[in-house]
């Protein structure tokens, strides 16, 4: 029969009332605390009985302290004597059992009581306000990215794994400190007015899925990232996470054995959090630059060459250059070079890039952004009407392509061999190095599985 | 935060204040104040440890003797002149009630 079990506690850093009910609810299933850990609750088996638990702060009291102050220690002996056994502490955490029916409240006046969670909640609050600011910051970062380049970030899994995740913690943050401020507020008014301070509340259900999409949107990049390379990498950088926290851990745990003092262990474990991520974040860039050069787990065959639109015999497919996929858009690159050159010593050559999705709006916003992509490239030439642009894509024919819609790029008041074609489900961007003629067309749709001849 | 505080006291400093006219340690108080009002006041281990803490930080009470963690208090003149104006007060508002209700005085 097991004697012992570790649980990990989902609370919200001042929901003390959570915390209280939950150690009751498992003191009567027979399980007592026993242990706060960094990451854990632990528990001992015991009589299934019915107990209080009030879970405290004790301000004065750091994570980095060799042992418990004389003040922390007097403050245990205080409770002890009015029959609250210290179940278990961490830090400033503190949490008491008392087995008595009616046992007096270890907290009895409201004003001392708020006094004790304001002290306590002014470092946490700090805490929460300097990740909201890198949430909000992040969100900020790839919501810019989502709106200069579209297609990149709808296609690419991490990037839309991270957006969500930032967006989420932000939420996660500035509940925390709502639920804190209005709770303070609260415990004002009652204090103010001798009453008992209100009972606190948590937001479990939202750090509940917070870890769950982490998970979720750790093993969707992890299947779904298009290059080894990118598999190999993120693991590499989840395991020096893990790493960074054990050992700066370690090395507090550690010097607290050796009783240093909280001041030298803080600036210690500093110190050695710095250095170590320096240099774990200077062993990863070294193994990516060593890795060899994967092929890209892409289905995607380059089925349109140059000899396609030559008429050549055609001896291979199109070199893939980049491939992305998401749920939401599928983005892969390609070029190709004709094998020999043509009567006056050029090799043609041709680039293009296919977008693939079937939800409609994605596939507006990215067309919108590769018909203005080149809309910065080179000057802006004035006339009548205002400014007009140098690179323009301009409305063509889309029957040969057997498409919706189809553009050619002028520039410099010129038409160039450069086009943007529209399906149902697909956009294509091509460049090439010669000018197309509608058969030409109709066979590089042909060969993208669009069928020209029908449209 | 802890003067202005003082300037009028809760029930539960009050008696914690009366029971410190005589020497005695921290947890002597936490059994003496239900001794002292026959269990109608209570005061809860942690408010008293608070309490002791910023009494003596404001000197209304002094440490008189440290037996390990064991700590023994006394009540300071400052001390001694807040209890005294919190019992004026409490003395002015029974008078004053019993202005407003003589009748009650009678019974």
């Amino acid at each position: 029969m097991k004697t012992k079990k570790r649980e990990f506690p989902l609370f919200s850093f001042n929901d003390t009332t959570g915390m209280e009910r939950h150690l009751e609810k498992m003191a009567k299933k027979g399980w007592m605390l026993d242990e706060f850990t960094n990451f854990s609750w632990q528990y001992v088996r015991c009589e299934p009985k019915k107990v209080h638990f009030t879970v405290t702060y004790y301000p004065k009291a750091s994570a980095f302290d060799p042992e418990p102050s004389e003040g922390q220690q007097s403050f245990e002996e205080f409770c002890s004597h009015g029959g609250w056994r210290l179940a278990a502490s961490n830090a400033k955490l503190m949490a008491f059992v008392n087995e008595e029916e009616n046992p007096v409240p270890i907290h009895t006046d409201p004003e001392i009581e708020l006094e004790m969670a304001e002290q306590s909640g002014k470092q946490n609050t700090i805490l929460w306000f300097v990740l909201l600011a890198v949430s909000v910051f992040s969100v900020w970062t790839n919501i810019s990215q989502f709106i200069s380049e579209p297609s990149r970030s709808f296609s690419s899994p991490m990037q839309l794994v991270n957006t969500g995740m930032m967006l989420l913690l932000g939420v996660y943050e500035a509940l925390e400190l709502f639920t804190w401020f209005s709770w303070r507020k609260k415990a004002r008014t009652a204090a103010a007015q001798g009453d008992a301070l209100p009972k606190t509340k948590g937001n479990d259900w939202l750090i509940k899925a917070v870890l769950l999409y982490m998970v979720l949107g750790l093993v969707y990049i992890l299947l779904a990232a298009s290059d080894t390379r990118i598999q190999m990498v993120l693991m590499l950088n989840l395991a020096s996470i893990v790493l960074l926290i054990a050992l700066v851990n370690g090395v507090r745990v550690s010097l607290k054995k050796k009783k240093v003092s909280a001041a030298e262990n803080r600036t210690i474990t500093l110190l050695v959090d710095v250095v170590a991520a320096i240099i774990v974040c200077g062993i990863n860039i070294w193994v990516v630059f060593q890795l060899p050069s994967v092929p890209q787990k892409s289905s995607a065959q380059g089925n349109l060459t140059v000899e396609t639109l030559t008429g050549q015999t055609e001896t291979g497919k199109a070199d893939l250059i980049e491939h992305d996929e998401s749920f939401l858009l599928s983005r892969t690159q390609f070029c190709d070079e004709a094998d020999v050159p043509d009567e006056n010593g050029n090799t043609a050559s041709i680039e293009y890039e296919l977008l693939e999705t079937p939800f409609a709006p994605i596939r507006s916003i990215c067309l919108k952004e590769l018909l203005h992509q080149y809309d910065d490239y080179g000057d802006y030439k004035e006339n009548g009407s205002g400014q007009e642009l140098f690179y323009v894509y301009l409305p063509a024919d889309p029957a040969p392509w057997g498409a919706q819609k189809a553009w050619q790029q002028q520039a410099y008041g010129e038409m160039q061999p450069n086009y943007l074609v529209c399906w149902d489900h697909t956009i294509l961007k091509l460049e090439t190095d010669r000018m197309l003629d509608a058969q030409q067309m109709s066979r590089a749709a042909e060969r993208l599985g669009q069928d020209a001849a029908e449209q | 935060m802890a003067r202005v505080k003082f300037r009028t006291l809760t029930e539960q400093m009050f008696y914690i204040l009366l029971c410190l006219k005589e020497e005695c340690c921290g947890m002597d108080v936490m059994d003496r104040v239900p001794e002292m009002t026959k269990g109608k006041v209570q005061v809860g281990s942690g408010t008293l440890y608070n309490l002791l803490e910023q009494f003596l930080e404001d000197d209304m009470i002094r440490e008189t003797k440290v037996e390990g963690r064991r700590r023994s208090y006394i009540l300071t003149e400052k001390g001694k002149e807040a209890l005294t104006r919190d019992y004026e007060r409490m003395k002015r508002q029974a008078e004053d009630f019993r202005r407003a209700f003589p009748e009650e005085e009678n019974e």
